[in-house]
C-alpha cells in the first residue's frame, strides 16, 4: 500500500518535473526527476520483498514447550510462549515487525519482563531479516476464560525503510488448546473432633436417618414385621416389652451441580463474562466435593437443551467435568443479532489481520459504482463489497451470496458473527449491548432448567445437594415452573442452593450512594444505577427464594462456595437445620 | 545468530510518553549528521549570489531537528521552489552536467535522511488516515501520547535496534543510483531538431512529452514482468477471490437489482 507520503512526493516530483522542463530549470527538473526515480526504485524492490519473499516466511510456536498443535491449559495459570520465524530461504527484508496474533481470550502478562516500556507489546518485535537467520521472540501471557484457545499465527507488517510503502500479510501457525478451569482452592471445614468410634469409608456419610447401617440410630418399640435379629433382648427384658434396634444409614451424597449456560451468561469479555464465573465456581465445587470422594454430577443447560453427566468421583471424572464445562463455554451457535456498525467494524479488523492478503485491492476488486456519492458511505460499501468476498470464500457461499452479503444485512451480520466466533472473538464482546439487544428477557433457559432439576428429582434418592449456579439476576421473581422445581427438590429432602454469577459486590448496602454526586460522568452514573439495579434485584431473589427454604449466594462473594460445603454438611448429617434439629 | 526479543530492545525503552530514549537520538543523529553534511555540500557548490539555497537548507534542517513530525513532502516542496527560484533558465535547454547530479544527489540524500527519521520517531505522515484520524493523530502526537495510543490509527514508528550499521552506505547508494540513471536517460533523450517545427510545440515540451513516454512505459514494462511474477504465486483463494471479483465486476448491476429485489420481497412478506 502506498502512504499518504509517497503519494505527495511523487506528486511534487511530476509537478516539478513538468514545471522544470518546461521553463528550462534544469536542475528542478533533475532534482524531481532523481525523486521519482528514487521512488519508483523503492517500489519495484519493495514489491520483489513483499510478493516474493515474505512467501517464504514459516512460523513455529513454542507454547509451553510444545509445538505440538493442540494442548490443553488452564485459566489464569501462566504460559510460556515462544515464536521463532524461519526463513525457507535467503531473504533480505530491512524492516519488518512481526507480532503473534492475541486471541480474545488471552492476557499478555507483563509481569515477566518489568524493564519493558508500557507501550511494548511482549508479542511483538521489529526485525531485519538477512539471509536465514531466523527472528524468535518470547513472551508470557495468562488464558482468560475457560473454553477454546486458538494460536492463528504472525501478523506480519513490511515496511520500507522511508515510510514510502506498508504491505500487510499472515503467517499461519495454527494451534487449538482447550482450556480447563481453575478451581479455587477451598480451607477444609471438616470438623476436626473425633466423633464417632466407627469411620466410615471414604464418601460415606453417616446420615441420621433409619436404615441399614452399622451405628444405633434409637430404639423403638417393636412392631409386627420387624426383622426378629433387629430386637434388642436384653432391653426387652427390662422393658417387658418388646424393643427394637434402629441403626443409621450410611449413604452416599450426591452433589449435582447445574450449570447456566444460555447464551446471557456469554456476554462480555472472556474472563468476565457471568459463565466464567460460574464454570469457575461448579469447578471448586466439584473439586471440594470429590476430596470427600462424593460423587458429582453435572447439568449443563443452555437455551435449548440440558446435558448430563452422570454422577462419579475420582481425578478421572473430575477431569472429564472440567472438559464438559470448558466445551460448555465456548460459544457455538449464537441467537442473531442486529447488524451494526461494530459489528462491521470488528469483522474488517479481524479479517485484515487474518487474512490481509484477500483484502488487497488488487486481488478483490470493488466494481465501480456511482452511488453512494458520500465519501464515508462509499468508503463503507467497499469495506461490505471486499468483505462479503473473504465471506463467501472462506466458507465456501455461492457465486451470488457476495452480492446478498452487500445488500442484506440479517446475512451479513449472521456470516460476521460466525467468522468472528471462528476467529475466537466471543460473539457479544464488544460488538453488541446486552441491554438493547434484550437478552436477559431470554426465557427458555428456564423451562430447559426447571425440567433438568425435575428429572434429576425424580432419579435421585432423598438427601442429595442441588447446586444450581443460574443467572437470575435480571429475574428477581423466578418464574413460576423453576420455583415449583425447587419446592419438588425440596419436598424430596434435597439441599438446594441457588449461586448466582455477579459481576461486583451484590449484597444490600454495599452501595455508598453518598459519593454520587451530579459531577460525575454519564458512564459513571450509569453504571452506579446499574449496579444499584443489581442490589434492588438481588435482595429481591433471596427474599422470593428464602421463601421456599433455599438460600441464595452470589459469585462475586467470597463465601459462596463455602456455603454450599456447609449445606453440603447439613446434607451429610441429615440435619434441617444448623442448631442440629433433625 | 538468532535474534532475540530481549536482545533487541534494550532497557530504556525507544519511545515511552512521546520522549525518544538515547538509542533513538543515537540512530537519528546519524542520518542528521549525514543531512546536515549534504546540505553543507549543496550549499557549497552555488555561488554567494545563491546564498538563498543554502539559507534554505538550513532551515530545513533546523526544521527537521525540531518539529520531529514534520512533513517530508513539505521539505521537498520548499526545496523545489528554492530551486525554482534560485536557477536561471536557460534558453537552449538544459543539460546533465556534473553539477546538478551533485545537487540532485544532495536533495536525495536530504529528503532520504528525513523519511528514515521520521520513520524513527513514529511520524502520522507516512500511512493513509482520514482527516478526522489525521487530526487525532496529530493531537496524540503534540500530547506526547505513548505509542500504544497510535496504534487504533495504524501509525507505526520503527523501533530504534532495527537500524543496521549498513543503512548509511545503502542510503548513499539510494541517493546516487537514481541521480545517475535520471542523469543517463536525460542524455540519451532523442531530440529531432525538427519535431517542434513538424508537432508545432516548443522544444521543452516535446523533451517533457519525449521523457514522460520513456517513464511510462518503463513503468508498465516493470509492473507487467512484476506482475507476471506475482500471478503465478497466488494462492488458490486469492484467485478464486480475483476471478469472482473480476466476474462481478460485469455483471454486478444485474445481480445486485436481483438481490435487492428479493430483499424487498422478503421484508414484505415478514411484515
Amino acid at each position: 500500500m502506498i502512504t499518504n507520503r509517497a503519494q505527495w512526493l511523487i506528486l511534487l516530483g511530476v509537478a516539478g518535473s513538468v514545471i522544470g522542463t518546461l521553463t528550462n530549470k534544469g536542475l528542478l527538473a533533475h532534482a524531481s526527476l532523481a525523486v521519482l526515480a528514487w521512488i519508483f526504485g523503492e517500489w519495484l524492490l519493495f514489491r520483489w520483498r513483499v510478493e516474493l519473499q515474505v512467501r517464504h516466511l514459516r512460523c513455529v510456536r513454542n507454547v509451553n514447550g510444545s509445538t505440538s498443535e493442540s494442548g490443553t491449559l488452564w485459566t489464569g495459570r501462566r504460559v510460556n510462549v515462544s515464536v521463532e520465524i524461519i526463513p525457507d530461504r535467503s531473504l533480505r527484508i530491512p524492516f519488518i515487525r512481526l507480532r503473534d496474533w492475541q486471541p480474545e481470550n488471552l492476557t499478555i502478562d507483563r509481569s515477566e519482563q518489568p524493564d519493558r516500556a508500557e507501550d511494548d507489546w511482549p508479542n511483538e518485535i521489529d526485525a531485519s531479516i538477512s539471509g536465514r537467520t531466523p527472528v524468535k521472540f518470547t513472551y508470557a501471557c495468562r488464558p482468560n476464560g475457560a473454553g477454546m484457545l486458538r494460536f492463528r499465527g504472525v501478523c506480519v507488517c513490511v515496511f520500507d525503510l522511508h515510510g514510502l510503502f506498508i504491505a500487510r500479510r499472515f503467517v499461519p501457525a495454527q494451534q487449538n488448546f482447550r482450556v480447563l478451569p481453575t478451581s479455587v482452592t477451598i480451607d477444609a471445614t471438616h470438623p476436626l473432633a473425633k466423633r464417632v468410634n466407627a469411620l466410615p469409608p471414604p464418601g460415606i456419610h453417616r446420615l441420621q436417618r433409619a436404615g441399614m447401617g452399622s451405628e444405633l440410630l434409637e430404639l423403638r418399640e417393636y412392631v409386627p414385621g420387624d426383622p426378629p435379629k433387629a430386637i434388642a433382648w436384653k432391653v426387652s427384658a427390662r422393658r417387658d416389652q418388646l424393643m427394637t434396634r434402629e441403626y443409621e444409614s450410611e449413604v452416599p451424597i450426591r452433589t449435582t451441580i447445574f450449570v447456566d449456560c444460555s447464551f446471557g451468561t456469554k456476554h462480555g469479555a472472556f474472563g468476565q463474562r457471568p459463565l466464567d464465573q460460574i464454570v469457575r465456581l461448579a469447578a471448586s465445587i466439584a473439586r471440594s466435593a470429590m476430596s470427600v470422594r462424593d460423587p458429582v454430577g453435572l447439568v449443563a443447560c443452555d437455551d435449548a437443551k440440558a446435558q448430563h453427566m452422570a454422577s462419579g468421583a475420582g481425578d478421572r471424572h473430575f477431569f472429564q467435568m472440567l472438559d464438559r464445562l470448558s466445551k460448555k463455554a465456548v460459544t457455538t451457535s449464537p441467537p442473531p443479532v442486529r447488524f451494526t456498525q461494530q459489528l462491521m467494524d470488528e469483522a474488517w479488523r479481524v479479517c485484515s489481520e487474518l487474512h490481509p492478503e484477500l483484502l488487497e485491492p488488487k486481488i478483490n476488486q470493488v466494481p465501480f459504482t456511482w452511488f453512494p456519492m458520500r465519501r464515508g458511505k462509499r468508503l463503507d460499501r467497499f469495506r461490505r463489497t471486499r468483505l462479503a468476498a473473504v465471506l463467501t470464500e472462506l466458507y465456501s457461499l455461492t457465486p451470488d451470496q457476495p452480492q446478498n452479503l452487500i445488500f442484506d444485512d440479517v446475512h451479513l451480520a449472521e456470516m460476521c458473527q460466525r467468522f468472528l466466533i471462528d476467529a475466537g472473538y466471543g460473539w457479544t464482546w464488544p460488538v453488541i449491548d446486552r441491554r438493547p439487544n434484550e437478552l436477559q428477557d431470554w426465557h427458555g433457559k428456564f423451562e430447559v432448567l426447571s425440567d433438568a432439576l425435575t428429572q434429576v428429582v425424580a432419579r435421585s434418592h432423598d438427601h442429595e445437594l442441588l447446586v444450581l449456579l443460574v443467572d437470575l439476576l435480571d429475574h428477581p421473581d423466578p418464574p413460576g415452573r423453576l420455583t415449583a422445581a425447587i419446592r419438588l427438590a425440596r419436598a424430596h429432602h434435597h439441599r438446594v442452593i441457588v449461586i448466582c454469577p455477579c459481576p461486583d459486590d451484590c449484597r444490600p448496602g454495599s452501595l455508598n450512594m453518598t459519593d454520587l454526586s451530579s459531577r460525575q460522568s454519564l458512564s459513571r452514573l450509569l453504571s452506579h444505577a446499574d449496579r444499584a439495579r443489581r442490589i434492588n434485584s438481588a435482595e429481591k431473589l433471596q427474599r422470593a427464594l428464602r421463601r421456599i427454604g433455599v438460600p441464595v449466594a452470589f459469585a462475586s462473594d467470597g463465601r459462596a462456595v463455602q456455603l454450599v460445603l456447609a449445606e453440603a454438611e447439613l446434607a451429610r448429617s441429615g440435619r434441617t437445620s444448623r442448631t442440629g434439629s433433625r | 545468530m538468532m535474534q532475540h526479543a530481549s536482545d533487541r530492545r534494550p532497557g530504556s525503552g525507544s519511545s515511552k510518553n512521546g520522549i525518544p530514549s538515547n538509542n533513538t537520538l543515537v540512530a537519528s543523529t546519524a542520518y542528521i549528521i549525514l543531512t546536515g553534511l549534504s546540505a553543507f555540500f549543496v550549499s557549497l557548490w552555488f555561488s554567494p549570489d545563491d546564498s538563498i539555497i543554502a539559507i534554505l537548507i538550513a532551515v530545513f534542517f533546523v526544521m527537521t531537528l525540531g518539529i520531529r513530525f514534520w512533513s517530508v513532502a513539505l521539505i521537498f516542496l520548499m526545496v523545489q521552489v528554492g530551486l525554482f527560484f534560485a536557477e536561471p533558465g536557460s534558453v537552449g535547454g538544459y543539460s546533465s552536467s556534473p553539477g546538478s547530479s551533485l545537487v540532485s544527489i544532495g536533495v536525495l540524500s536530504l529528503l532520504i535522511s528525513c523519511c528514515r527519521y521520521l520513520t524513527l520517531t513514529s511520524s502520522p505522515a507516512p500511512y493513509r488516515l482520514s482527516n478526522r484520524s489525521s487530526v487525532q493523530v496529530a493531537f496524540f502526537h503534540a500530547t506526547r501520547e505513548p505509542r500504544q495510543a497510535f496504534a487504533p490509527f495504524g501509525v507505526l514508528s520503527r523501533n530504534e535496534s532495527t537500524v543496521g550499521s549498513a543503512e548509511l552506505f545503502t542510503m548513499l547508494g539510494r541517493a546516487v543510483i537514481p541521480v545517475m540513471a535520471i542523469s543517463f536517460m536525460l542524455a540519451i533523450v532523442p531530440l529531432d531538431p525538427d519535431t517542434p517545427e513538424i508537432a508545432r510545440l516548443i522544444p521543452p515540451a516535446v523533451r517533457t512529452i519525449t521523457l514522460g513516454i520513456i517513464l511510462l512505459v518503463i513503468c508498465v514494462l516493470a509492473n507487467s514482468l512484476l506482475s507476471i511474477l506475482v500471478w503465478r504465486k497466488l494462492s488458490p483463494a486469492e484467485a478464486r477471490i480475483f476471478a469472482r471479483s473480476e466476474l462481478s465486476k460485469w455483471i454486478h448491476r444485474e445481480v445486485s437489482r436481483v438481490s435487492r429485489r428479493r430483499i424487498r420481497f422478503r421484508n414484505s412478506r415478514r411484515y
